[in-house]
């Protein structure tokens, strides 16, 4: 009986820490989010599709021919 | 004829004619081998693991986890019990390779679709449920308390949170809680399925997420995803570490292996061999060493029939109380989100999104919700590491 009580408190305790910790990290996600779009008031917002589709492009070549080494800085149009 | 009496002892055949008991863990060790190989469930590790039962249960060879003094070093226990004993008692018993895999995990997993659906990582706290309940109705069917949080920790869906979580509470059960966690975690093209069939309607189903999002646009894109991508492992961590020191092994190493592979070329090194190395030695020896635990006399007991038949109803529970939460929040919310994510809400990544997103796509062809399945997908790994820190810091 003793045992069956101390497995509910665990029950009660434990679901509440996972959702407080899970809360916790979508807090600070959103923070997170907020704060480096502070950072980054003056770069451009989201791209079109077809940007999308030429970075992913872009990132995928890099990814091959560094064998994963490799990062994008920054992409430029020439014109 | 003193010779053939020297060869036949000098033989395993002996002691299998004397004990057949070994005989069906030779057996069982055959057909997971087959489930590894033909089957392909989770072979990465169910190979080790079949292979390290199979050669554990050979007698003379030593390669079976036996119970021994700790006091001894591991020069004497690798000297007298063999080398199978030295691995376990070194890297197992000690805890060191769970966190070691995590590691690896983290090298390997992408916060992006977390950090861009944030909201749907609370579905990774109500999946955890499975582990809970499970616990209470072990307790009920008379296994101590640490035995219970173990066996319930399957319900978590992640192999090592499972195995690091016994082999702090009780490590005698390692063997078959391993194996089912594995087992399960195999099954879950077949688990979800059923769950889902039996608890949503084919209306909850058709909620196409992105869709809602046309409907209901983010309030705030990410300018700088990179950025925000090095940031959050770091912040995560710390948040973990101060609330629920106990899960910092496994978190802390996850979110370490996540920043080094987000820091990008710097550290590129650093992520090769997390994620490829280190990864791969771990899991092999975990693997080896996990099989060697399950020999006939540790294996063949009622307690194996129990966790079986636990772990199964722990994993399910989870799944469904991922799914009754999605439904709970669409009773209050406009911006509808598809049951299918919450079922994804145990870990098992990327496998439980992949299944989501294939059951979602038979319903409609144009619903693809693998990116908001794997944000509670992976916030179900730091919930279930989270569930497992709670357990270890009350009952060890």
């Amino acid at each position: 009986m003793d045992q069956l009580s101390t497995a509910f408190t665990l029950l009660g305790v434990g679901m509440i820490t996972v959702f407080v910790v899970l809360s916790l990290v979508v807090l600070t996600g959103n923070l997170l989010i907020r704060m480096v779009n502070a950072l980054n008031a003056d770069s451009p917002g989201p791209t079109s599709d077809d940007d999308k589709g030429a970075i992913a492009a872009i990132t995928a070549a890099v990814e091959i021919v560094t064998h994963g080494t490799g990062r994008i800085t920054k992409i430029e149009r020439k014109n | 004829m003193e010779l053939f009496e020297k060869l036949y002892r000098m033989t395993a055949i002996q002691n299998i004619i004397e004990s057949p008991q070994i005989l069906l863990m030779i057996l069982i060790a055959f057909f997971l081998l087959y489930l590894g190989i033909k089957k392909q469930y989770e072979p990465l590790l169910l190979v080790p693991i079949a292979f390290g039962m199979l050669i554990a249960n050979f007698p003379g060879g030593q390669m079976g986890v036996v119970k021994i003094d700790e006091s001894l070093t591991l020069y004497q226990i690798a000297r007298d019990h063999g080398i199978m004993n030295f691995v376990y008692y070194s890297l197992i018993k000690t805890g060191f390779l769970p966190p070691i895999i995590f590691l690896g995990v983290g090298a390997l997993t992408d916060f992006g679709p977390m950090l861009r659906n944030l909201r749907l990582a609370f579905f990774g706290a109500a999946a955890q449920i499975g582990i809970f309940t499970v616990l209470i109705s072990a307790v009920a069917f008379g296994f101590s308390l640490k035995e219970a949080a173990s066996l319930g920790i399957i319900g978590g869906a992640d192999g090592p949170t499972a195995i690091y979580t016994t082999i702090k509470l009780a490590p005698h059960l390692l063997g078959p809680i391993a194996i089912a966690a594995y087992s399960y975690m195999a099954l879950v093209p077949v688990i979800i399925p059923l769950v889902v069939r039996l608890t949503t309607s084919k209306k909850e189903l058709l909620i196409n997420m992105k869709e809602q999002d046309r409907l209901y646009p983010a309030k705030r894109p990410i300018k700088n995803l990179q950025t925000l991508k090095i940031i959050f492992p770091i912040a995560v961590g710390t948040i973990v570490a101060l609330l629920v020191p106990s899960s910092v092994p496994l978190i802390g190493l996850l979110m370490f292996g996540n920043l080094v592979k987000e820091i990008g070329a710097s550290t590129g090194r650093l992520h090769k061999a997390a994620s490829d190395t280190i990864l791969n030695a771990a899991t092999i020896f975990l693997g080896l060493a996990v099989g060697a635990t399950m020999t006939a006399k540790a294996f063949l007991n009622v307690e194996t029939i129990l966790i079986i038949v636990g772990g199964f109803v722990a994993f399910a529970i989870s799944i469904a109380g991922g799914i009754f939460s999605v439904k709970v929040y669409n009773l209050f919310a406009k911006k509808k989100i598809n049951p299918l994510i919450g079922a994804t809400g145990l870990s098992a990544v990327p496998m439980a999104s992949r299944v989501a997103n294939e059951i979602a796509l038979k319903h409609d062809p144009n619903n693809h919700l693998l990116q908001y399945a794997m944000a509670s997908n992976i916030s179900g790994v730091i919930g279930s590491a989270v569930a497992a820190g709670v357990l270890i810091s009350f009952l060890s």
